[in-house]
């Protein structure tokens, strides 16, 4: 039986907006969507890809803390710490198991967490090119043509594009591109006032979201 | 079924309100479908209302079966777009596609019904997320020490 649940992705830089800055509005989103999802409505694509790099981003140090406007200290988080601030959302959004297996990886601190999430991107996805080849020979064009300037949003495109994805909601609109126009690209303060299942609905026919 | 055939029917079956035990009746096909289609059809001294289980509108009509569903089990288009916080036409495209179940007050009737308990109630996570974050972080602001990690242009704003 086809699926013809509405596939969305979230970006890493929008679970940071939620999740670590705490933005009310886009945990509020969050909530809407994993009600949409438990009751078989949408489908939230959250690849392995996005996971690594936001448990990336806490687990190497490159976060601050910043009280009273100033940045205080840098703040590392232990693997239990990150399983403790993303528990609510196992099962529906992170998979409790990937993320286990990130604990076992040597984690640097600083930017060299950036080859921790290659080699994670290779085991998982034996993509070594990042998933480059995977874009271009499913858009029919060179990512250096298509604009995509980031090789580590290759893997999330990549992914998008692999799972039938229609929309990716994320900040860094110039790092996902569809000319073929199934994908729909959208910031994540838009895309939470959005019924996504306007993109299914003849324009014509569309109101606004109650 | 004329009114006289009716009324003979019922007469026929006058001693089984009195007789206790079993009784013998003959009985016409026609008679015995009357019997039927009286009791498989729902009582009309029935308060609540009765809705019809909907199907997709391409189906025949006759494929339709009826069935008993209150209104206080049911809610209605507007409802569920509120509950998901979608619009009207969202609903109508998951009726379109099974999505969902439904009812029709009538056969071809618009005043669709959706029955409550197809629908899983999901405890919002975000207080339980603010919680944690709290005993994480306390009451200081989490910025990202090189912004460009994750957003590619250096911009943290995007709204």
């Amino acid at each position: 039986m086809i699926d013809t649940r509405i596939r969305i992705l979230w970006d890493t830089n929008v679970f940071v907006q939620a999740l670590l800055f705490g933005q009310e509005q886009l945990i509020d989103y969050l909530d809407k969507l994993i009600l949409q999802q438990q009751n078989n409505l949408i489908n939230l694509v959250i690849p392995k890809a996005v996971q690594a790099e936001f448990y990336g981003v806490m687990r190497a140090g490159r976060l601050d803390l910043d009280i009273d406007g100033v940045k205080h200290k840098k703040v590392q988080l232990t693997h239990n710490q990150i399983a403790f601030l993303l528990e609510p959302y196992f099962d529906t959004v992170f998979n409790p198991d990937f993320i286990r297996s990130l604990n076992q990886l040597d984690w640097p601190l600083g930017i060299a967490y950036k080859d921790v999430l290659h080699q994670i991107i290779i085991t998982e996805y034996n993509w070594h090119d990042l998933g480059k080849s995977v874009i271009e020979r499913r858009l029919g064009k060179s990512v250096e043509y298509l604009g995509l300037n980031d090789p580590f949003d290759y893997p999330i495109m990549a992914a998008a594009l692999v799972q039938g994805v229609e929309l990716i909601v994320t900040a860094n609109m110039q790092d996902f591109s569809d000319p073929l126009g199934s994908i729909r690209i959208m910031k994540s303060h838009d895309a939470c006032k959005f019924d996504h299942f306007s993109l299914q609905i003849n324009p014509s026919s569309y109101n606004p979201p109650i | 079924m004329t009114k006289v055939a009716k009324k003979e029917l019922l007469n026929k079956l006058v001693p089984l309100q009195h007789k206790g035990g079993p009784v013998t009746l003959t009985l016409t096909s026609d008679e015995l479908a009357t019997i039927v289609q009286v009791i498989q059809q729902p009582s009309r001294l029935q308060s609540k209302r009765v809705a019809y289980l909907g199907t997709n509108t391409l189906q025949p009509e006759h494929s339709k079966v009826m069935t008993r569903h209150n209104d206080d089990d049911c809610y209605s288009v507007l409802e569920v777009a509120k509950m998901f916080q979608v619009t009207r036409q969202a609903v109508y495209k998951w009726i379109e596609e099974d999505k969902i179940k439904f009812y029709r007050r009538f056969p071809g009737s618009r005043d669709i019904r959706i029955p409550k308990d197809q629908f899983k109630k999901i405890e919002p996570k975000k207080h339980e997320l603010l919680r944690r974050h709290q005993e994480l972080f306390g009451s200081g602001k989490v910025s990202l020490t090189s912004p460009k990690d994750v957003f590619r242009n250096g911009e943290v704003k995007d709204d």
